[in-house]
């Protein structure tokens, strides 16, 4: 080994030096470990920056899906309800339309009847008008607006019409939009009356013509609407069906997103939560460093060939 | 066959040279010893040499059975260095000071954008688009209008924010060309007054220089101090060092003479670029030679006033302030415009189509430059959020109250690749910055470690050859002594043994 000159003003550079270079790595690990983190700037690692970042993104837009996704289920819910109690409302009147159709019945029983079905036509327009967070669920975009008025015996629908474009979309997905209302008109129809004679469509349609029919006396017509009834309630539970494979479609998005949060979450971790025992190690590894920079310096510092001359 | 006749003080002159040798070596250890921490300074040592012998031969005069030496004299002090590592030192100080700057700012940079940490443009771009969300949801729902916009006016706040700290940032380094005061007080301005006079003090040295050394002396502290001033030039600029008889340097930049021999031949000048070409929004200040003001940008490829460039003007391949101000830009601008083309075609609350004054979400004003600045958020919508069009032209009608898809697309603008951000969706355009400007920024930072272990290597080099070592002129200080005092011994001998002579033989 060849022996190099070092001068005198090196030795405390170089000394200088290592100390500062040791001190600023320590500052760096202190950082760290406080914050727990591995990365302070994208200089830190670049690659796992931009992951992070597209994680962070993807979460965000998830977290705001999910509450899609409830508000959706809410409204969900709320439909359900109102198709369920429809439905009941629907057994009610078949049982009715097939007493009277029985013949044997006297005015008085008519009379009943047609009492009763005008209250089942009267909770369908309440069930109509159902509204969820304040919001009209059958009324299409006009939300604002009940589904269904009555005049005299017509019951008119006010929603958007089925016709246009009426469905209320909500994102789940980044790549996927749900439907979550359904046309008042589709669900329960509308009817007018005139000169006795009843025109639209759906239940309001079939309940009003029953009770024209009862108020006729008509055993026959009113013998053809038990399988108008039976229709209608098959389209309901139709309506029924859809809001079921909506909300399940729901559910699947949302444990679809849960899991994918689960996974998100881990990611992070995985980049930016700091190692601790090994980061802890390297501190003390950086200490030792450290120390040994100082003390070796101050041995290099108190030695000099003048200490020794006389 | 006689002896040589030696004159009877002969010897005392043989001393005396030893003695005042002697105390030009002991003198040049004191000067070691002063300036052992004197940046610069390399140690000087005396050269000996004998003194032609006595008697001295020449055709007439027989020498006889020998000369004898007449002692020793100085022939010249010298300095130990070595210009091929001074050399090499300079060149790599231009290369490690380049990074300098330009590793700092694109820290600072990144500590601007506060990702991936902070509350920076990204967190305000999702709670936009989020916002927009919950207003497709809730579009008759006041409290989500008006929650809608106010996220649009922190997403515009954070950008112009931002944007504003990057600019200041670059005029600071190269100032702003339609600004003169900022021109002179930027970086750029600072290093080449500094410059300037680094190049005024080593022409002057040069002139003296020369005139010691036309005369054969060795003007040893003079050139240390040019080579000091040499080595703070080169950490400034990208100089190249060609030596010159008498001892002197000339200094050029690329091609251009800043300095020959004792003349200062150039200067360099800031002044802000008028334009058109280069664009002045690429490279605001031009640095040129003050004799011709010629324009000096592109020889500039070192040191710290290449590394300000480098980071100030948009002309490099690398992240500069400016890329990264016009990414943001480009970012902000087409998000703006989409949105206000929704808002336009929409129907607000009351269903009515925006008239004008209501159709943008954030206003442009007309002018050039970078349009962030001109950016500001639609006072109008803010202060009544009924006016923000969360609904459809639905086939020239309002659906109602309940309509929110409008809001629904301006939320799904997320997940939109652009044409505008090169087919890339706003977070994904805003990531590929982030890295980039992260990858930039560490490939500065090691450039920069590497480099400043390549110059700290080299100066332990020089330091060897150049620098003092106390102990060793301690032992050569008592070598010395120990010379000195012999030789006074031999004097005293030699005094004795004349006193003998001249009053002890009769």
């Amino acid at each position: 080994m060849s022996i190099t000159r070092v001068s005198s003003s090196f030795i405390i550079n170089q000394g200088v030096h290592a100390i500062q270079g040791n001190l600023s790595a320590l500052t760096r690990l202190q950082n760290r470990i406080s914050a727990g983190k591995n990365i302070f700037l994208p200089s830190d690692d670049p690659i796992n920056t931009s992951s992070l970042l597209r994680i962070n993104q993807e979460a965000n837009l998830d977290d705001r899906f999910k509450r899609n996704i409830d508000e959706a289920l809410g409204e969900m819910e709320a439909t359900n309800v109102a198709l369920t109690s429809i439905v009941e409302i629907t057994h009610r009147a078949r049982e009715i339309a097939v007493q009277a159709a029985n013949g044997t019945n006297g005015p008085e029983q008519y009379a009943a009847f047609k009492r009763e079905v005008d209250g089942l036509l009267n909770q369908l327009v309440a069930l109509g008008n159902s509204s969820y967070a304040g919001r009209q669920i059958f009324s299409g975009f006009l939300t604002d607006t009940p589904a269904f008025t009555t005049s005299g015996q017509d019951i008119i629908y006010n929603g958007t019409p089925n016709t246009a474009q009426f469905e209320r979309r909500v994102q789940i997905s980044q790549a996927s939009t749900i439907a979550i209302n359904l046309n008042g008109d589709d669900v329960l129809g509308n009817v007018a009356v005139a000169g006795g004679v009843a025109t639209g469509s759906g239940l309001f349609y079939v309940l009003t013509k029953l009770n024209l029919d009862i108020q006729n006396n008509d055993a026959t017509s009113i013998n053809a609407n038990i399988d108008l009834i039976t229709t209608e309630q098959a389209r309901i539970l139709g309506h029924v069906g859809t809001i079921g494979e909506r909300t399940k479609q729901l559910e699947m998005a949302k444990s679809r997103i849960e899991d994918r949060t689960i996974l998100q979450a881990k990611q992070t971790n995985n980049i930016q939560e700091l190692d601790m025992p090994k980061a802890i190690s390297d501190l003390n590894y950086r200490q030792t460093l450290y120390q040994a920079s100082l003390s070796s310096m101050s041995k290099l510092l108190e030695t000099s060939l003048l200490s020794f001359l006389r | 066959m006689g002896s040589v006749n030696i004159p009877t003080f002969f010897g005392m002159f043989t001393a005396r040279s030893a003695i005042a040798a002697a105390q030009a070596q002991m003198n040049t250890i004191n000067h070691n010893i002063a300036n052992a921490n004197t940046e610069g300074y390399s140690r000087q040592r005396v050269d000996l040499h004998q003194v032609g012998p006595f008697p001295p031969a020449t055709i007439s005069n027989y020498v006889g059975s020998g000369q004898i030496g007449a002692g020793v004299a100085v022939s010249d002090v010298v300095r130990t260095y070595d210009n091929f590592i001074d050399e090499q030192i300079r060149r790599q100080n231009s290369l490690q000071q380049y990074q300098q700057p330009i590793s700092n700012n694109l820290s600072y940079i990144e500590s601007i954008l506060g990702e991936p940490n902070g509350n920076g443009l990204n967190e305000a771009m999702s709670n936009f688009f989020n916002s927009a969300q919950a207003l497709s949801i809730h579009p008759d729902d006041l409290s989500a209008r008006t929650s809608f916009m106010l996220s649009a006016k922190t997403l515009l706040d954070t950008a112009q924010e931002q944007a504003q700290l990057l600019s200041a940032l670059r005029t600071n380094i190269v100032g702003d060309a339609s600004s003169p005061v900022s021109i002179s007080s930027s970086q750029v301005a600072i290093t080449v007054t500094q410059i300037n006079n680094d190049l005024t003090q080593i022409a002057n040295l040069n002139s003296q220089i020369m005139t010691a050394s036309v005369v054969g002396a060795t003007p040893n502290d003079l050139l240390d101090q040019r080579d000091k001033l040499l080595n703070d030039l080169s950490k400034k600029l990208n100089i190249t060092v060609t030596h010159q008889a008498n001892n002197m340097v000339n200094v050029s930049l690329g091609s251009n003479d800043l300095i020959r021999g004792a003349v200062l031949r150039d200067t360099l000048q800031v002044v802000a670029n008028p334009g058109p070409t280069p664009d002045p929004n690429d490279t605001p200040s031009l640095v040129q030679l003050a004799s011709t003001s010629t324009t000096v940008n592109s020889d500039i490829r070192g040191g710290s006033l290449g590394g300000l460039l480098s980071i100030g003007d948009n002309s490099s391949s690398s992240t500069s302030i400016r890329s990264v101000l016009e990414n943001m830009d480009t970012l902000f601008n087409e998000i703006a415009t989409q949105v206000n083309s929704l808002q336009a075609a929409g129907r607000d609350l009351s269903g009515n189509i925006p008239t004008a004054g209501n159709d943008a979400i954030f206003n442009l004003a007309a002018g050039t430059g970078l349009s962030i600045f001109r950016y500001s958020i639609n006072e109008n919508l803010l202060a009544d959020s009924t006016l923000v069009a969360a609904a459809i032209d639905d086939s020239g009608a309002f659906a109602g109250r309940g309509d929110g898809r409008n809001a629904l697309a301006i939320a799904q603008l997320a997940s939109t690749s652009l044409a505008g951000l090169g087919n890339f969706t706003p977070g994904g355009f805003f990531n590929n910055t982030v890295a980039r400007l992260g990858n930039d920024s560490q490939a500065a930072q090691r450039a920069s470690e590497r480099l400043d272990e390549v110059v700290k290597q080299l100066e332990q080099r020089r330091s060897s050859i150049r620098g003092v070592n106390l102990e060793e002129e301690m032992v050569d200080l008592m070598r010395f002594q120990r010379g000195f005092e012999a030789s006074a011994r031999v004097l005293s001998t030699l005094d004795k043994i004349i006193d003998l002579i001249i009053n002890g033989l009769f």
